[in-house]
């Protein structure tokens, strides 16, 4: 189920929230359990069995840790590998086979599975848990039903935030109380992401989706201004996922880790890194980059590190050679980075917002190669003029609600606003995220095809 | 705790808020379900304003097969009460934010244009070749007429125009060829409303100089308008207007001309037969235009026995024939005329069955001429 679709806006989740309210707490989790595993059946019946597998295996491989006093390493190995075989089947079967062709020549006949949705996301999720209670970070949960809870929670179960179990588990222990007032911040929330999602990403995906159709005719105004639409839509996109999910949390009791911070007003690409997908990031870090020596190894070993980590985490976007390049491309930007830029004099003496704009520039590429688009490097340069008369068009019509969009992304914090505005606003925007699904339907997450 | 303190943020931050908190949010998540139910409980099969039928939920639910997400989405999307009303404000909120030309018609002053004509000019022209072909050697006419939004290119903003301006060079080409009848010029020159503003269609006006243009070309003489009975119809709505979405429209008066001299209309495969070609109770049905002919025909032939000439003429054509036909009443004892997108069988096959054939026209807007597959599959 997507949550800006009608039946989830319109019967699943007014539905579940109020019986979840009036429902005594003993039978709260039960019920939240029961709603996630519909919530996740809904797309597709048999893909629940996938998770059920995850949960199975999570539930059961940590038990065994409890059992087996040795080889546990080679238990967790084997574990790990169970866990990411889904993964790889239903994800990167597909590029491997056609990578292999293109290398060899030689093609494995097989379909192209479809992908599951949130499988990269609650595959992640069941490994923190695994690999934290094999670190005693963590204790063993042995209630099926709460760690089902804590893998399958449906308002951060296919887009993240990746949550760990040890932010999790108090909350799954002893839910807190939810007041009006925590369903009223929580809806709110819920309600800002479903804006964001809705008036500006499908927006912005729209004239994204006509430069892309338009290519080469586009021209380089196109491209660029196409660009810059695809770096917003991809934004509010994720971040308003991650506010509907927060959103939804909260108005259940639950508190998830942030997954943005205004990622587009950072200073350097360090900076960018610590402000987007927070929660993915964090999770490399803690488990594959720490791992590997980090930091606390010598400069050329860290930059293998960082490299790894990097190219893995475009891995983890896609499956296809873009998406590896642009990991790769981050990668190498951030160690030159690290060792040229960040702390220099001269960085420091540059004005903020230049800092920021070179930023969001370095960003903006960044995007062009994970749009995976050959045709936009010849139309960003001019290579094919300036701007069809088509193109032109679709770019006057877009450009008032791209700049709102850069307006929004750049500018300081929005919640300094006027009272009146403030109060005002939810209604509105919940009539025009209504008037605008009514109108034209919902595109589904782009962070679903992760 | 944390949920007090994050309550007095806000607060202080927002002021007091219009609702209390219970009221607020019991309140919404009630209205959001009655939506919902009232979705699912009251439903209609068909949308007058949109012109289509209604999604509604299958009879059946396979497990192997699932769609019953999509369908039940379908179901709420069409269904949800109030979705005009949202749709209009939708569309508003995408105008004022200044896209209007990405509605599904564009709103110029007080007219809805159709989006400018877009194709590949060379099938144009090889499905002109064909056409030609298809008359073999009885004289044949194409009428395509400039389209709305060209008229009015000169008073749109420099983008609009310029695309605008690509749909000329569009029509010029396609047009080239000299059996075109030339319409441009007359139709700039003119000073009368030659098509509807809410409304694709021409209007009479536009209808009676395409008319004109046509009896120069065929060397005969128009017949006046007062051999005509002209009638009213208002307000009328055409489909630019409720494809654009947008709530507000000045109203058009449809005007309809029906010889007043005797004529029959027969449809075939249709249990159609008249001595009139306007039918006044459509004007009050969702497609007002279907005044004309009641609507769009596959074959229909119209016999008009007081007509100056014993000649039969074949008309092949879209929608943009159904108001011009009864002009050409005047001329031709025997008019048939055939849609592509309703008939059953070949052109080919049309004017086999007229038996003999005086003259041929083909009337055609820009965009099915250009665009209209039906057309290339009627030629086989």
């Amino acid at each position: 189920m997507v949550f800006c679709s009608f039946t989830f806006l319109l019967l699943f989740m007014p539905l579940v929230l109020l019986i979840h309210r009036v429902l005594p707490d003993g039978w709260k989790r039960p019920f939240l359990f029961a709603a996630s595993l519909l919530f996740y059946a809904w797309g597709n019946p048999v893909w629940v069995l996938l998770l059920l597998y995850v949960m199975v295996l999570d539930y059961l491989g940590a038990l065994l840790f409890a059992k087996e006093a040795f080889r546990k390493k080679i238990v967790l190995a084997v574990l790990v590998a169970l866990n990411l075989l889904p993964l790889l089947y239903f994800k990167y079967s597909a590029f491997l086979r056609d990578s292999v062709y293109s290398l060899t020549g030689y093609y494995l006949e097989m379909s192209t599975p479809m992908l599951p949705a949130g499988i990269s996301f609650f595959t992640f999720q069941g490994l923190s848990y695994l690999i934290d209670v094999y670190r005693g970070k963590v204790r063993l949960q042995r209630s099926f039903l709460l760690f089902g809870l804590y893998l399958s929670l449906f308002p951060q179960l296919v887009a993240g935030p990746i949550v760990r179990y040890a932010d999790l588990e108090k909350q799954l222990l002893a839910p807190p109380r939810v007041t009006d007032g925590d369903m009223r911040a929580g809806l709110r929330r819920f309600l800002i992401g479903l804006s964001k999602k809705v008036l500006l990403a499908d927006v912005m995906g729209q004239f994204w989706g006509k430069m892309n159709a338009s290519f080469p005719s586009a021209g380089a105004v196109g491209a660029w201004l196409g660009l810059a639409a695809f770096s917003f839509q991809i934004f509010f996109d994720f971040s308003g996922y991650s506010d509907m999910a927060l959103g939804l949390g909260r108005a259940m009791g639950f508190t998830f880790c942030e997954n943005f911070d205004r990622p587009y007003r950072a200073l350097s690409l360090t900076d960018f890194w610590h402000r987007w997908h927070m929660s993915l990031t964090g999770w490399f870090k803690e488990y594959v980059y720490i791992p590997l020596g980090g930091s606390h190894v010598r400069p050329w070993r860290r930059d293998v590190n960082i490299m790894i980590v990097w190219a893995l985490t475009g891995l983890w976007h896609g499956a296809g050679w873009h998406f590896v390049l642009w990991g790769v491309y981050f990668g190498v930007l951030l160690i030159l980075e690290k060792r040229f830029v960040l702390g220099s004099a001269w960085q420091e003496r540059l004005p903020k917002a230049l800092r920021q704009g070179l930023t969001y520039l370095v960003v903006l590429l960044g995007w062009g190669i994970f749009s995976g688009k050959g045709e936009l490097w010849g139309a960003l340069i001019g290579r094919q003029g300036l701007c069809s008369p088509q193109a032109l068009l679709d770019c006057a019509n877009f450009l008032p609600m791209l700049v709102l969009c850069g307006l929004i992304s750049f500018l300081p914090d929005l919640r300094k606003t006027p009272s009146l505005i403030r109060r005002l606003a939810p209604p509105v925007l919940a009539v025009l995220c209504l008037a605008a699904l009514a109108s034209q339907g919902y595109a589904p997450f782009v962070y679903f095809q992760f | 705790m944390g949920a007090k303190v994050n309550g007095n943020q806000k607060q202080s931050r927002g002021g007091k808020p219009l609702l209390p908190d219970r009221a607020a949010v019991f309140g919404g998540l009630l209205l959001l379900l009655a939506l919902g139910v009232c979705a699912l409980c009251f439903r209609q099969d068909f949308s007058d304003w949109e012109r289509r039928m209604l999604s509604g939920l299958p009879e059946t639910i396979s497990l192997s097969r699932w769609t019953f997400h999509d369908d039940l989405e379908d179901e709420l999307s069409d269904q949800v009460p109030g979705r005009r009303l949202l749709v209009n404000l939708y569309a508003e909120a995408q105008k004022l934010t200044g896209r209007a030309q990405q509605l599904d018609a564009w709103p110029q002053g007080d007219d809805f244009l159709e989006k400018p004509v877009t194709g590949r000019q060379q099938t144009a022209l090889r499905r002109v070749e064909q056409l030609k072909a298809l008359a073999g050697d009885i004289p044949c006419h194409f009428l395509t007429p400039p389209t709305h939004g060209m008229l009015l290119s000169g008073q749109m903003p420099a983008p609009v125009r310029q695309v605008y301006e690509q749909e000329e060079e569009l029509y010029g080409l396609v047009t080239e060829d000299p059996a075109f009848v030339p319409l441009r010029q007359a139709f700039s020159e003119a000073r009368t409303q030659l098509y509807y503003r809410t409304d694709h269609h021409w209007t009479l006006e536009g209808a009676y100089l395409a008319y004109r243009a046509f009896c120069g070309a065929a060397g005969q003489t128009p017949a006046d308008r007062s051999r005509f009975r002209e009638t009213r119809y208002s307000p009328f709505y055409g489909t630019t207007y409720s494809r654009s979405g947008l709530p507000f429209a000045r109203a058009d008066t449809l005007v309809c001309a029906e010889p007043d001299f005797s004529v029959t209309l027969t449809v075939q495969g249709k249990d159609l037969r008249a001595d009139h070609l306007i039918f006044p109770e459509e004007a009050a049905t969702y497609d007002g235009y279907a005044v004309y002919l009641k609507g769009n025909h596959g074959v229909l032939e119209i016999l008009s026995p007081e007509a100056e000439s014993g000649e039969t003429l074949v008309v092949f054509k879209d929608s943009y024939a159904n108001c011009l036909l009864p002009f050409l009443t005047a001329h031709y004892r025997r008019i048939i005329a055939a849609d592509a997108r309703y008939m059953e069988g070949s052109f080919r096959d049309v004017l086999t069955g007229a038996g003999r054939v005086d003259r041929v026209l083909f009337l055609y807007s820009l965009d099915s001429l250009v665009n209209d597959t039906a057309i290339t599959r009627k030629l086989r």
